[in-house]
């Protein structure tokens, strides 16, 4: 390459060339890598310049759609959500966690906190029937149910207009409550928890 | 480095970036999302010889804001103004090292550089606008950014760059 890049190196790097000369200097890029450490060495500059920047923390919903895929994150992460949420709402003492669980993942909670998230009670239909809350994101991506009875055999159902309502799973027990997560749950808006074959409590996603 | 970890290390200064040219958190937000679904997934074409991770980023980020920026011509004449008016700035960064290095990079630049390259960089002007609003020919402004920007670099050099 006899001749390489002038100006047009440096305003390619401020972002503000024409198509047309944009895709002229990525040609020349293509095949000469003095200018290409050239460019490299302007973005720097303008990236030390984000110093000059007011700072802002960015929402962490878009590193959790990755997180959710492992399902230990996953796990970890709702835990700190719920214990965040129940604080705030007063009802932590009855599930018997302390404040500190999952502390490792505050970032997490943060992030949770910070998304797109709304929670549902259910109503309980029969006496003695245990408390329930339903945590779902907006999107749907997932739904986070947790009871405040360590006792097995709770399932929680999900229905839709005149279908019958689908089996999400059991909640797992354990340490006085039960929780369970569900990735990419069904469509439906009735949520039901089943126990002894009986529907015990009921709720309603918007 | 997964993308989660990359976002982790990254997301915060990117983020920074498209609000400052977007101001609406929902745009930025979409904004480095997009990026970083982009960058990861052509993540074979990135190389260390395009320069760091953060500083690849950064400009990907950037150039993705000023093409919806300028794509919503809602926004120009608001944004030029407050560009051309806005002679101090609020900061929260924490690294006042850092930026104090930068501020005092840029201030030995010579002014008429210096205006140009704020008025590109912190405003997200066009070289047009740029040129208007300082009643300057436009091959002048495009010169003098040029200048300023290898100016800028070699300051930075030369005071050592903190990572």
């Amino acid at each position: 390459m006899s001749t390489h890049l002038g100006e047009e190196l440096e305003l390619y790097a401020l972002g503000d060339l024409s198509p047309e000369e944009r895709a002229n200097v990525e040609q020349h890029l293509e095949t000469c890598d003095e200018c290409i450490r050239a460019l490299a060495a302007a973005e720097e500059t303008l990236a030390q310049m984000t110093s000059l920047l007011p700072a802002y923390r960015a929402p962490r919903r878009t590193a959790l759609r990755n997180l959710w895929t492992m399902p230990a994150a996953r796990m970890a992460i709702a835990a700190a959500f719920v214990v965040g949420l129940l604080v705030a709402a007063g009802t932590l003492p009855f599930l018997g966690v302390k404040p500190g669980i999952g502390s490792a993942d505050v970032r997490a909670q943060i992030a949770m906190t910070h998304a797109h998230f709304e929670h549902v009670q259910l109503t309980p239909i029969v006496t003695g029937a245990p408390s329930v809350k339903v945590i779902y994101a907006h999107d749907r991506a997932w739904m986070y149910a947790i009871a405040d009875d360590g006792r097995p055999g709770y399932h929680l159902y999900l229905a839709a207009g005149s279908s019958p309502p689908q089996d999400l799973g059991e909640l797992v027990a354990h340490e006085g409550s039960a929780s369970l997560f569900v990735e990419h749950p069904p469509a439906g808006n009735v949520l039901l928890l089943e126990g002894n074959d009986r529907i015990l409590a009921r709720g309603m996603l918007p | 480095m997964d993308l989660d970890e990359i976002y982790r290390s990254y997301a915060d200064v990117c983020f920074s970036v498209a609000m400052q040219l977007l101001r609406a958190p929902d745009d930025a937000q979409d904004c480095v999302h997009d990026v970083f679904v982009r960058v990861w997934q052509n993540r074979d074409a990135y190389s260390p010889e395009r320069g760091s991770l953060r500083s690849f980023l950064i400009a990907c980020v950037r150039n993705e804001a000023l093409t919806r920026r300028r794509a919503d011509a809602r926004h120009r004449a608001i944004e030029a103004r407050e560009a051309l008016g806005e002679t101090t700035m609020e900061f929260e960064v924490s690294d006042h090292v850092e930026r104090a290095r930068v501020r005092r990079a840029l201030d030995t630049l010579p002014s008429e550089q210096r205006r140009a390259l704020e008025l590109a960089y912190f405003g997200g002007l066009t070289h047009r606008e740029i040129a208007e609003a300082l009643g300057e020919p436009l091959g002048t402004i495009k010169s003098r950014l040029a200048l300023a920007l290898r100016k800028l670099g070699r300051e930075l050099g030369a005071q050592g760059a903190v990572t």
